[in-house]
């Protein structure tokens, strides 16, 4: 496999958390980043810091009422 | 046999309405506060009705959906003559050439356990604190699963433009993060070994 640097590790975890990206080449991503020496400890903090941001971030609830409203919308 | 055609009302029902949870929490996240993102989720809604018409049953309601919050939320910033925080594109193509990040000693350690510390609160505001461009990369791509491809057909802009302003988004927010770590007295674990490339 080939050797690649750190910046190129980067750029590859970055692309396998992309949203688009299909499975097979998940997992050549995936093995390649594992092959990196740094690679499981920088693909493990970017999963967790990803993991963690979204679970995090505050998401107002919407009420009853407001559903109600919205449903109006369509029945007026 | 072709489906049967739902009626505008069974559409928006079934196709707009379980959406209004993450229309929700974008227009927080743009806006600042729940009173604003109500009214700019109730705004959405009405568009999309009046528009029903130009929705292709089936399709991608939620990134429309989006589309319709994200330009409602541009046209109030017209009307009050105020502008979100603008970007400096040729300063992003530039950081990221230089990108410093180029070692593991860049890399703070963001364990699981400093995130397990924080009330919540800290993780909103660091995201709330990113140039508007910038959080809404990061709110439509991390928070809310949307593809490249669906980011810039929502907010008109070259896939490339998308990847290169997530780039800087997550670098600035693990920025963020990484200094409210330090405040609360974190320090990096890792040996000076394991900071070497």
């Amino acid at each position: 496999m080939e050797d690649f640097n750190f910046t190129e590790l980067k750029r590859r975890i970055s692309l396998y958390f992309e949203n688009d990206s299909q499975t097979n080449e998940k997992e050549n991503i995936f093995n390649e980043i594992q092959s990196h020496p740094n690679g499981p400890e920088v693909f493990n903090r970017e999963r967790t810091i990803r993991e963690k941001i979204k679970e995090r971030v505050h998401r107002p609830s919407v009420s009853a009422g407001m559903i109600d409203q919205i449903k109006k919308i369509a029945h007026k | 046999m072709d489906k049967e055609k739902r009626s505008p009302e069974a559409l928006f029902e079934e196709e707009f309405l379980p959406h209004i949870d993450s229309l929700n929490t974008f227009a927080f996240h743009l806006t600042y506060n729940e009173v604003d993102a109500q009214d700019l989720v109730q705004e959405t809604y009405l568009k999309a009705f009046r528009f029903i018409e130009k929705y292709e049953e089936g399709t991608n309601a939620k990134a429309w959906l989006f589309k319709i919050l994200k330009n409602a939320y541009i046209n109030q910033y017209r009307k009050k003559n105020k502008r979100p925080t603008q970007v400096d594109y040729e300063e992003v193509v530039g950081f990221q050439d230089g990108d410093e990040s180029s070692s593991m000693s860049s890399y703070f350690d963001l364990r699981e356990e400093i995130f397990d510390e924080m009330m919540g609160d800290e993780v909103s505001s660091a995201v709330n604190s990113l140039p508007i461009d910038f959080r809404t990369v990061i709110l439509l791509c991390d928070i809310e699963g949307f593809t490249y491809e669906e980011i810039a057909k929502i907010i008109d802009i070259p896939i490339g433009t998308v990847r290169s302003r997530l780039f800087r988004a997550r670098n600035m927010l693990k920025d963020k993060l990484k200094n409210y770590a330090m405040s609360m007295g974190y320090k990096d674990h890792r040996s000076d070994e394991d900071l070497m490339e």
